[in-house]
């Protein structure tokens, strides 16, 4: 098998696997069966171009954006953008420092003290 | 105690080696991957680091971060709190960017096989850059100024260096900072964040202390930064998109605020861009001026220790030594953030382990010659790998050849002895000519490092000859500070300099050294001494016995975009590639025109 076609094989398998993950997700039949194709190509070794791939993978790929768009989109306007109000209410301070010229220093007086100990 | 130092996953990855305080081994990641600016956990920078050292991984006592990763999430958390319901593109690139290995130091331990008694330590980011800074250098006590574009959330950093600790006193908080500031800009005149400042710095003298240029101080300070007294700043977010976006400024806002748009990488450079620069890096010595003056007040220090990224901006940091706020500054030669590994390291051994800090009177940094070195065999190997050409020739013959050649009007490369450590070319890996000729300048930037024309490049001088030459006359060791030529070698400038234009003023011979000479006389120096550097320096007082002049053109060795060459191969590569006349690396002596390859020849495929 020469190294294109490895490359091939290796990208149709992930697609199989991509397209059911999404099926599972989205319970869309049309995902089950692009899975089924994927692996299928890559299995039987069917004589497919490279750019078909690429196309295959493509259309993966803008799915799996755009799924990862509705998501972090969810979660932003759904858990962080109502939470930052409660953290601007708790933290005026802090909130002010980024955004208003209210004082006649920036510089802070630094509290925390040195450890090596933690990663906070 | 041997401690391992490490700094990574943002940019300028770098692992450092110390043993009972000493430093032992240093190297940046990017000089072994071949990609500039490398931020992956360093592993080949480690491997370097312990091959140098003779030492395995099970050695290693301790093995230290350079920042605390859980404070910087939260930092970016907080954030996203304070600008929503605007950070929704920033949490998506955080997001998309996320993966264990880019946040947990010790996941990436793992995969090098540590002895399992070794203790695991973070530092934080400024503290690591505080200690780069303060440990390293010849004082008992002093100012530590640190300022760069973020940490976990501080900016800037004030502290006061006593003995083996340090007492972080004040610091400016993120997204007010100097060096987000000076990038935002570098990026609207279109060069590249985190890489291309230095480029601003260098546009910056051919800007006109014009009205122009008065007028976007003025518009950036009553818009963009406001200045207070002690040198901290606030800066409208409005302008920026840094903490909201995947980009650093408003352009649209840019645009309005200025009259002209963000500058493309390849658009021709103007008048415009030049005045803006220049606006752009009075503003910068203003603040950083500001700042040491508030650390002598708070330190009580008649020394000052400089690092972080802004620490690299040379003209700001001789501005700082003018102005005599400071008796004595030193700078950490490599302030950017591969430096954090050190100080990491050296912060550990100091402050978590209280041990104690030996003084010489000198700094520690050994004239950061601390990376990696290569034998006469090894070079002989690659060279003989590549067909290469060459002769042996003894160190004595050589250095006097080398200094003829480049009398001559020859362009050299040069590979000797340790790799330096920081962005610097010190001596050991450097591409020298001879600083008299006339189109010197071009012709290496153009034909060699195939790099922006209006780039000036650096003199390596003989330390004794920088009073006769320069003033002020500074000790730039590490080409940290700029000093300008004395009056005797100047050229007198013809009437209408100012309205030359970039191309008029590069082309206009300013003294009878043209090619270290900027647009404004100044120079960006490396004064090296004897003891440092006996090599390096016995080829200069050869060059000096043939032609009377004691500097030398230094610049690094590599191509635009790649990072300095590190090992023999890569510096035959390097040589190649482009139009250098001659190569020494160790004893060989290698002419161009002798070489099997010329050009355009796909030299990576002889690597294996």
């Amino acid at each position: 098998m020469t190294d294109l076609e490895k490359e091939k094989t290796k990208i149709l398998i992930s697609l199989g696997i991509g397209f059911a993950v999404l099926y599972v997700i989205l319970d869309k039949k049309i995902f089950i069966y692009l899975s089924v194709l994927s692996v299928f190509l890559s299995i039987t070794k069917t004589k497919i171009s490279f750019q078909a791939v690429n196309y295959l993978k493509k259309i993966f790929n803008f799915i799996q954006n755009l799924l990862f768009g509705i998501l972090i989109f969810s979660l932003y306007f759904a858990l962080l953008f109502p939470v930052s109000f409660f953290w601007r209410l708790l933290n005026k301070e802090k909130f002010c420092y980024f955004l208003r010229n209210d004082k006649e220093t920036f510089l802070l007086e630094v509290k925390e003290k040195i450890n090596f100990k933690n990663q906070w | 105690m041997k401690i391992m130092g490490i700094s990574a996953l943002y940019h300028d990855s770098a692992a450092v080696l110390i043993e009972d305080g000493n430093i032992i081994a240093a190297n940046q990641e990017e000089r072994f991957t071949r990609v500039k600016h490398d931020s992956s956990f360093p592993y080949k920078a480690i491997n370097a680091c312990l091959e140098q050292s003779k030492t395995g991984i099970k050695d290693i006592d301790v093995f230290v971060f350079y920042e605390k990763p859980y404070s910087k999430f939260e930092r970016i958390t907080e954030t996203i709190y304070a600008f929503a319901p605007k950070g929704f593109i920033s949490l998506k690139e955080f997001v998309k960017g996320w993966s264990l290995k880019k946040f947990s130091f010790e996941y990436n331990l793992k995969d090098l096989d540590i002895n399992p008694k070794a203790e695991i330590l973070y530092s934080s980011h400024h503290l690591s850059h505080a200690a780069s800074a303060f440990f390293p250098s010849p004082f008992e006590e002093s100012a530590v100024l640190t300022v760069d574009g973020v940490g976990e959330y501080s900016t800037t950093l004030i502290s006061k260096g006593i003995k083996n600790d340090i007492v972080p006193l004040k610091e400016i908080r993120f997204p007010h900072s100097i060096g987000l500031f000076y990038s935002a800009f570098t990026y609207f005149l279109g060069f590249k964040v985190n890489s291309g400042e230095y480029k601003l710095m260098g546009l910056a003298p051919y800007g006109n202390k014009s009205r122009r240029k008065n007028d976007f101080k003025e518009k950036i300070k009553k818009e963009i930064m406001d200045i207070k007294k002690d040198g901290s700043i606030f800066l409208n977010q409005a302008y920026f998109e840094y903490c909201t976006g995947n980009k650093m400024i408003n352009e649209k806002k840019f645009f309005n605020l200025f009259g002209f748009k963000k500058r493309l990488e390849n658009e021709e450079i103007n008048q415009d861009h030049c005045d803006l620069a220049l606006a752009v890096q009075e503003l910068t010595e203003e603040v950083m001026i500001n700042l040491a003056r508030t650390a002598r007040d708070i330190a009580n220090s008649q020394n000052l220790c400089l690092a972080g990224g802004v620490a690299l901006n040379c003209v700001s940091n001789s501005k700082i030594l003018e102005s005599e706020i400071f008796k004595n500054i030193w700078v950490q030669p490599a302030a950017g953030d591969a430096g954090g590994a050190l100080g990491a390291a050296l912060g550990a051994y100091h402050i978590h382990y209280g041990k104690e800090r030996k003084l010489t009177g000198y700094d520690k940094m050994k004239g950061s010659f601390i990376g990696v070195e290569f034998s006469n065999d090894e070079i002989k190997k690659s060279l003989n790998k590549f067909e290469a050409v060459y002769d042996f020739i003894e160190y004595k013959d050589l250095v006097n050849l080398t200094a003829t050649l480049l009398a001559q009007g020859n362009i050299i490369g040069w590979f000797q002895g340790k790799m330096e450590w920081g962005p610097r070319a010190l001596g050991n890996r450097s591409i020298l000519a001879d600083p008299r000729i006339d189109d010197i300048q071009q012709k290496i930037n153009m034909k060699i490092k195939r790099r922006e024309g209006f780039r000036p490049f650096a003199p390596s001088v003989m330390e004794e000859f920088v009073e006769e030459y320069f003033y002020p006359a500074v000790y730039s060791p590490y080409m940290l500070f700029v000093s300008y030529f004395n009056g005797r070698y100047r050229n007198i400038l013809p009437d209408g300099y100012e309205n030359m234009g970039v191309k008029g003023k590069l082309e206009f011979k300013k003294s009878l050294f043209p090619a270290v000479t900027h647009v404004d006389f100044s120079s960006r120096i490396q004064s090296v001494n004897q003891e440092t550097n006996p090599l390096f320096y016995g080829l200069i007082k050869e060059f000096y016995k043939i032609t009377g002049c004691p500097m030398i053109l230094n610049t690094s060795f590599n191509l635009r975009g790649e990072p300095i060459v590190a090992t023999p191969e890569d510096a035959y590569r390097c040589f190649v590639k482009t139009d250098m006349d001659y190569l020494v690396m160790g004893n060989f002596f290698i002419e161009r025109k002798k070489q099997k390859y010329k050009e355009e020849i796909d030299l990576d495929k002889l690597n294996d």
